[in-house]
């Protein structure tokens, strides 16, 4: 019988990340806006927020002495963002309108040229750029380094950014969010208190705002506790990248498709490969692959490592020096994955939390930032005299349908149906276009949940090169290059069966990047025991998609990212 | 009681530190943080004010503008005041040159008691505090790990190679402080939301006597030598006896 991760869920369960608030009420911490995430979105947030508060000072005098707050569990800003990233200048124009130049933003430059790369082991065929693909007018950036940016802007609004702090529960109060509780601090391996133990605490907000992004725990409570969740399941794609300094500049933007992914229908690897200049003295180089894989031997982190052999890519690094490595989940059920709302009594939702993210275009930061910046007004609404903040939030919904996100994910959702997921990075697919598209039957637009696909195995691991510490590298100086400093005598924050199959086991242990899981002794009877370092962990959100379930550990852990 | 942390803004760690071979300096231009070892600085004169009951802790700086930000962190922790001697003329500044201008800010103060961390994250140099207390005339401990303070004099147990001195000082004095004196404590939410509102005052140069030549000057920098070929083990019960055959081989046993 073939094992299906979803038949070993995880011991946790969504009412877990709720709750009432608890501290007595002179110690709870008011703030007006309170918003979870320092990501585009939620900086987008708390920037409008500021510029409403600057426009508008009697009505912001109403917010206390907080006016607006935005928790990073991140050790600063920016440390726990990841990207591409070929950034869409739209949202970040409409934010800044009349306020800021494109050339006053942390762009690497503009997109000069592009090309789409169809590999073989040792060839690379280039194929014509799809329209819907094409990036001039864009601008490469470090999502890192634009949010330490964005953190700045709104810090100099008046906006308090609280990094180093966890979201850990959502507090619900007769029917309403009412604000969320921060993680406790200075706990022992077994939840003891430490000498320097720091309790969590109850904050309380008029409006919350979860921009999350991907594999958010408290919006993931939300959709449950508000029946929010829409009729499909969202699926993610694992990506793992890293930043080179290099020898020589790269001329263009490149992404790859095929090699080193098999085609063979039964395998579901969909994917591909990014490639970008930032700057004429460094790249960064990426591989997206669809988690509704089921190959127990693949890992995303060793077929990044394959890539860099091919001699095409290769040429591109020689000489260099790998500078940075991360990992993160992309939300990519696009459209028809996305909530039935985006808002909740107290509450609202936005970026890759509700899953705002173009899949063929590989594409979320400006959604993030637009969906960020209408939550913003919604939220700012709830202060016009007359307006009750039911009205006031749901105006946001109606914002969000009628912005050029919900046109442009709409306008791709069919992509998406001809082609199933992950084929984006070839975008590529126009030439393939033809040629597949009858294998996918027009209107199958549903999804399918990442940990439903039973597993296989293949020799897959063979073909994965050993480590050099120059070109390929394993996963423990990977750790090491995201500036993971962990403690490691905290509690466990992975919540996951630790009795299980031993293809299961291996399937966790070999998807996760930073290598958090250890096949460990048999039980005899087929299953074996599942040993964990939770401190590797960077946070990618992959175990959740896949059968366990990531929680936010103690503030300030995990990556310390400053150029992905 | 007053008591004064002298602490240091230093490149972050994570990104990994980086000299700049063209000014032979350390790379300063990203993310700067608090030291770690400064942290336990802190933690202690936090204490030592808690049990008094009474006093003001000030943290005491220099370095690039931008390091009041790594500041705050102190003043999250609970510190009352930071102040930081930030000038362009103190750029490059050695250990003569820092302790010169620190002792400055110090002698504005007049505190009762000086503490430093063991030494810096980034130079690791530890030598900071003697040259401080020096320009001061104070006397000076350093590697303490248990520290009580009372009746104009502090009591320090200071820890070395062969056991535990135990030293008495009077006050005002310097203490460098080891890592096994506490465990920092982390910053309240309420802490650092009210971190920004302390007051926190930049002094320059001239408002500290003035810049003092560097004694010292960088001339050379090289990478460390390579680690040489490594071997990994698999333990499958014979890696003890590999590793001992190896070490003969080597003439190392
Ligand atoms: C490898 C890769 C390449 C990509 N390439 C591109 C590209 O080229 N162009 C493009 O436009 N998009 C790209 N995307 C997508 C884009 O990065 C996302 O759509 C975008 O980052 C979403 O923004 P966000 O603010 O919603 O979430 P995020 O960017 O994920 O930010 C969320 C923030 O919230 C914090 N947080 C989460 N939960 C909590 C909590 N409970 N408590 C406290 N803090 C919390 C996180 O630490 C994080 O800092 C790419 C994504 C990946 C992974
Ligand atoms: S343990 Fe952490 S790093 Fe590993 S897959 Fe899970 S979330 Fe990603």
């Amino acid at each position: 019988m073939s094992v299906r991760p979803s038949d070993f869920p995880p011991p946790w369960s969504p009412s877990d990340a709720v709750a009432q608030p608890t501290d007595p009420v002179d110690e709870r911490i008011e703030v007006g806006f309170l918003i979870v995430g320092a990501g585009p979105a939620g900086l987008a947030a708390a920037i409008r927020l500021g510029q409403l508060m600057e426009e508008d000072p009697a009505t912001a005098g109403r917010l206390g002495e907080v006016p607006v707050a935005v928790l990073e569990k991140g050790k600063a800003p920016g440390s726990h963002l990841l990207s591409g990233a070929v950034v869409n200048p739209r949202g970040l124009q409409r934010l800044f309108k009349g306020r800021k130049r494109i050339d006053e933003l942390p762009f690497y430059g503009p997109v000069h040229a592009e090309s789409v790369l169809f590999l073989t082991k040792s060839r690379a065929v280039r194929i014509p750029t799809p329209p819907t693909m094409a990036n001039h007018r864009n601008f490469v950036a470090s999502l890192s380094q634009l949010g330490r940016f964005l953190a700045e802007e709104a810090e100099g609004l008046g906006v308090t950014i609280l990094p180093e702090t966890s979201a850990e529960r959502l507090l619900v109060d007769g029917g309403r969010v009412v604000g969320v509780r921060t993680g406790d601090r200075g706990r022992g391996r077994s939840g003891e208190e430490l000498s320097n133990f720091e309790p969590g605490s109850d904050i309380a907000a008029r409006v919350t705002i979860l921009a999350e992004g991907t594999q958010g725990h408290l919006t993931g409570a939300a959709f449950e506790q508000f029946g929010l969740r829409g009729e499909n399941p969202q699926v993610w794609a694992l990506a793992v990248k890293e930043v080179w300094k290099v020898a020589k500049p790269l001329d263009r933007v490149v992404h790859t498709m095929g090699w080193p992914l098999r085609a063979g229908r039964k395998f579901r690897e969909f994917g591909g490969s990014f490639i970008y200049p930032m700057g004429d003295d460094m790249v960064t180089i990426g591989m997206v692959v669809g988690l509704d894989y089921r190959d127990a031997e693949l890992s995303v982190h060793d077929l990044l490592q394959e890539l860099k052999t091919h001699p095409r890519v290769r040429r591109i690094l020689e000489g260099g020096e790998r500078v940075q490595w991360g990992a993160k989940t992309i939300p990519e059920g696009g459209f028809v994955a996305l909530p039935k709302r985006f808002h909740a009594p107290g509450l609202l939702l936005c970026g890759d939390g509700v899953g705002l993210v173009n899949v063929p275009a590989l594409k979320g930061i400006h959604y993030a930032i637009e969906s960020g910046r209408l939550a913003a007004e919604a939220a700012w609404r709830t202060l016009e005299r007359g307006t009750s903040a039911r009205e006031a939030l749901a105006t946001y919904d109606a914002a969000l349908r009628d912005s050029f996100v919900w046109r442009d994910l709409r306008e791709v959702r069919n992509m998406r149906q001809a082609f199933g997921r992950g084929f984006y990075l070839g975008g590529a697919l126009a030439g393939a276009m033809t040629a597949t598209k009858g294998r996918f039957p027009p209107g199958d637009t549903r999804t399918e949940r990442d940990a439903d696909q039973s597993l296989i195995r293949t020799d897959r691991a063979e073909s994965y090169p050993a480590a050099d510490g120059q070109l390929v590298f394993d996963k423990l100086s990977s750790v090491f290059a995201s500036g993971n400093r962990t403690r490691d005598d905290q509690p466990n924050h992975i919540r996951i069966q630790t009795k299980v199959p031993r293809e299961l086991a291996e399937m966790w242990s070999r998807m996760c990047p930073a290598q958090v899981y250890e096949v460990g002794e048999s039980d005899g009877d087929g299953t074996v025991q599942l040993k964990l370092a939770p401190s590797n962990c960077v946070q990618c959100g992959a175990i959740t998609a896949k059968g366990g379930r990531l929680t936010p550990p103690e503030g300030g852990s995990g990556p310390e990212y400053t150029l992905t | 009681m007053k008591v004064a942390v002298c602490v240091k803004a230093v490149p972050d760690a994570a990104g990994g530190r980086r000299l700049d071979p063209a000014t032979k300096r350390l790379d300063r231009s990203g993310e700067l943080a608090i030291s770690d070892f400064d942290t336990y600085a802190v933690e202690e004169a936090l204490k030592l004010r808690e049990a008094a009951g009474e006093g003001e802790v000030v943290v005491v700086s220099m370095g690039p503008d931008r390091a009041m930000d790594a500041l705050r962190k102190a003043l999250a922790m609970g510190a009352d005041r930071a102040v930081l001697v930030t000038d362009s003329a103190l750029e490059g500044a050695d250990a003569l040159g820092t302790a010169r201008a620190l002792a400055g800010a110090l002698e504005k103060e007049g505190a009762d008691l000086v503490l430093f961390g063991q030494q810096s994250a980034d130079g690791l140099g530890a030598c900071l505090w003697a040259a401080v207390a020096d320009r001061l005339r104070l006397p000076v401990v350093s590697q303490v790990s248990e520290l009580t303070v009372g009746d104009g004099s502090l009591t320090g147990k200071r820890q070395t190679e062969f056991g535990y001195d135990t030293i008495r000082a009077p006050l005002p004095a310097v203490v460098a402080v080891s890592d096994a004196i506490n465990t920092p404590r982390y910053p309240s939410l309420k802490g650092i939301m009210g971190a920004k509102k302390k007051p926190q005052e930049t002094l320059t140069a001239d408002d500290v006597g003035g810049a003092a030549e560097s004694g010292t000057s960088v001339v050379e920098l090289s990478p460390p030598p390579p680690r040489g070929e490594a071997r990994k083990l698999e333990d499958d019960g014979s890696a003890a006896e590999a590793i001992v055959e190896f070490l003969v081989e080597k003439r190392l046993v």
